[in-house]
């Protein structure tokens, strides 16, 4: 459909930002701020904050089924269901319908989606750890793939941006491979967290036991407070969306605080199919996008843009971009589509802790304690057989009705009302390196309702990751006999790629447009008006859950984006 | 089958020892209406009954019965269970009934508590056996009909109003966060 003079005009705006999710909640968030008039293009509906979290204050007995899923639901969101958790009534109109959102998986990919305002910042684990400036040199120190283009030290005072506005409760632990940031106060430990704290950095010196750092107010700033947040209410149903604004998503902080300044308009449905790039002008013009009701193709044109599909998503749409200057896609290094990363978990142990019987915790604390890596880290803590490593979320609770209890009637009964021992587990999330044949491409041949291409996944967790897995067992095991946990019990899952709902990678941050998609101020490389600041830029993995990463690069992008446009170079 | 006529049915099948008092749909709300429940024949709805009422009785609060859970147990295993696995609540229910009637010469509704204890830790006890054995022996059975019925009973309970609310403590909205609270005698557990 080409648009006329007026109708151009009524489609032009100073900025695009596509995609409502945590990174491009943030773009919205910096943009408008800055004065720009910004219209954020999310594929799926809209969703509004609390109004349209039908389920947030469901009891179980209302819920179908008690929430347990029926098998239409499964068999509706078959691969969405593959975690295990997020296809029940309470929270599976959250994920994508799978019957209309296939992919083809060469090897087996489990993607994971949510479409709607605010995507996945909706549903996410809310655990925020910086990289550390090891992190960042493991490529460069190993010789593995390419160096990532910056430091720890660019992206640190990102970080405390982010925090500061973001809200996340932790504590300052003085780590060097987990560094320090701008917390609220944490969420205090258990007692069988403590022990495990005292046993275990005592008997490993480099092993530590912290708070675990999660995005959820504790002691809301007042800018948060006028953004209707409160303080986290401990009922741990978050997945549902929080009537509270307690954690951090787009609806409850980044698109509030964008729609605000006036400058923001987000339109819901609005599928991004390809960036315009005007080959005369050596730059990008706009987006193309079909929108997922009506099925019409239109135009939208700004100064800049910014892609925050999530990772895959933008590589796609990347992968979907040609011109004549790109002919395969915006990428001239071949390594877009490439070095698809995840972190592989479903690996731990738990056991259980007869000591201090006589306390019991009170409220659903949605963060525990996180074990940072302590694997080839330094000479207290070994030399691996493998390169790179591991860290832990856990926590220790008193057991409840869910534990495995004997016996039937009366008694049964009265065992099965009354607080079990302290259970205590802990899983391991697990750094990927970064390969290239581990690949996102676009089908040559099938395409989806709206006439895109289909993702076809081709990636798989390889020997490095598959013998940190031995390690992430057995320590954990180890770590909870050295306390006198009972009943000790190690776990070990084939992982699968995608499963961590962290996938990242594909269109990767680098130093020359010989390498890598990205440059280091996630300008795409010979379209500098175009910025990737998603999963899809990260050069390496680590093994931190990434989000808050992709916030302080969305932030540290439209920062340098607003300067370079001042100047007039973009 | 209306609710009355169920009732009459299961009344007739545990005996004279046992009153079904309404309740045992009276609790079952929204999200599903009770006269909608087709899954189970009227036999089996009683048997269901009586053996969830035998593994969570009515004691300072409601039992099975009394929190609605043999209506919950039939919707999730009408929608939720997988062929295989409704065959085997149903199989394992008749087997179940047919083993209690020969051994005990009544149903277990009819037997005192001690004796419905005594008799679900012997069929308990040898099925798990048998299933170890089969196990043991490479072969991957899965869990026996009592422990899935058990685990079902105790969700459906710990999920109704009136067990979350009455046999447990319900906190929908703790309001905040304390790791070492001191847990004094006779405190129930958290429901969620």
């Amino acid at each position: 459909m080409d648009l006329n003079t007026k109708g151009k005009a009524e489609h032009t705006y100073d900025a695009i930002v596509v995609g409502s999710g945590i990174s491009g909640g943030w773009a919205a968030k910096e943009l408008c701020e800055k004065g720009l008039k910004t219209i954020v293009l999310e594929r799926g509906h809209k969703l509004e904050h609390i109004v349209d979290y039908k389920t947030a204050n469901s009891a179980p007995w209302e819920l179908q089924w008690q929430n347990t899923p029926s098998r239409e639901l499964i068999a509706q969101q078959e691969k969405q269901n593959r975690t295990g958790y997020t296809v029940r009534p309470a929270s599976s109109y959250l994920f994508v319908d799978d019957q209309d959102h296939p992919y083809e998986e060469k090897q087996r990919f489990d993607w994971m989606r949510g479409y709607h305002t605010g995507g996945r910042s909706l549903m996410w684990g809310r655990q925020s750890y910086r990289l550390s400036p090891m992190d960042m040199e493991s490529n460069a120190k190993e010789g593995i793939s390419i160096p990532w283009p910056i430091k720890y030290a660019d992206l640190a005072p990102w970080y405390d941006y982010v925090e500061t506005f973001a809200g996340i409760s932790g504590a300052n632990d003085g780590l060097e491979q987990l560094p320090d940031g701008v917390f609220q106060p944490p969420m205090a430990m258990t007692p069988p967290e403590l022990e495990l704290k005292a046993g275990v950095e005592k008997k490993w010196k480099g092993r530590k036991v912290v708070n675990a750092r999660v995005a959820h107010l504790t002691k809301p700033t007042a800018e948060q407070t006028a953004l209707g947040r409160s303080s986290c209410m401990y009922r741990n149903l978050c997945i549902r969306g929080c009537p509270f604004g307690a954690y951090f998503s787009s609806q409850s902080a980044t698109l509030k605080a964008a729609a605000n300044t006036g400058n923001l308009t987000l339109r819901p449905h609005s599928i991004v199919h390809s960036v315009i790039y005007d080959d005369k002008a050596g730059k990008a013009t706009g987006v193309r996008i079909i929108d997922e009701v009506t099925m019409e193709t239109t135009e939208f044109y700004a100064k800049i843009i910014f892609l925050n599909a999530s990772a895959v998503a933008s590589t796609s749409i990347l992968l979907n971009s040609k011109s004549d200057r790109f002919p395969n896609g915006m990428d001239e290094s071949g390594s877009l589509g490439g070095y698809l990363m995840d972190h592989h978990l479903g690996v731990g142990a738990n056991g259980y802790m007869e000591t201090n019987l006589d306390k019991v915790q009170f409220g659903r604390r949605p963060g525990g304690f996180y074990i940072p890596r302590y694997r080839n880290f330094s000479e207290e803590t070994g030399k691996a057989k493998y390169l790179r490593g591991f860290g832990y979320q856990g926590a220790g609770f008193r057991q409840g009705w869910s534990r495995g209890i004997e016996g039937f009637g009366a008694d049964f009964k009265k065992e099965l009302t009354s607080f079990g021992p302290w259970g205590i587990s802990m899983g391991g999330f697990g750094e990927c390196l970064p390969y290239e044949n581990n690949r996102i491409s676009l089908s040559p041949d099938k395409t989806d309702k709206w006439g895109l291409p289909l993702v076809v996944a081709d990636a798989s967790f390889k020997e490095n990751e598959y013998a940190m897995r031995e390690d992430m067992m057995n320590d954990a095991a180890e770590m909870l006999e050295a306390i006198g946990a009972k009943g000790i019990n190690t776990f070990k899952q084939e992982p699968s790629i995608g499963m961590g709902i962290h996938e990242m990678g594909t269109a990767r941050m680098g130093s020359s447009s010989k390498e890598s998609v990205l440059n280091a101020n996630n300008q795409v490389w010979g379209a500098e008006n175009v910025f990737c600041t998603d999963g899809a830029a990260m050069t390496s993995a680590g093994c931190q859950n990434p989000s808050l990463t992709y916030m302080a690069l969305t932030a540290r992008a439209a920062d340098f984006a607003i300067s370079e446009m001042k100047k007039g170079n973009i | 089958m209306d609710r009355r006529e169920i009732l009459k049915m299961m009344a007739m099948s545990l005996g004279s020892s046992v009153a079904l008092p309404e309740s045992v749909f009276a609790k079952m709300g929204e999200p599903f209406d009770a006269r909608e429940l087709n899954f189970f024949s009227d036999a089996q709805r009683a048997q269901v009954a009586m053996l969830a009422e035998a593994i969570i009785p009515e004691t300072d609060t409601p039992g099975a019965i009394g929190a609605g859970v043999p209506g919950w147990i039939e919707v999730i295993v009408k929608d939720c269970y997988s062929p295989a696995d409704q065959k085997q609540i149903t199989d394992g229910l008749a087997e179940f009934t047919m083993r209690c009637a020969k051994e005990n010469g009544k149903s277990i509704a009819a037997l005192e508590p001690a004796a419905q204890v005594d008799f679900l830790t012997k069929v308990d006890k040898e099925t798990k056996d048998a299933k170890w054995a089969q196990r043991n022996a490479g072969n991957n059975v899965p869990d026996t009909f009592l422990e899935r019925f058990k685990e079902l009973t105790k969700f459906c309970y710990v999920n109704s109003e009136v067990g979350a609310t009455q046999a447990f403590d319900f906190q929908l909205v703790p309001g905040k966060w304390v790791p070492d609270m001191p847990l004094e005698p006779g405190m129930k557990a958290y429901s969620m």
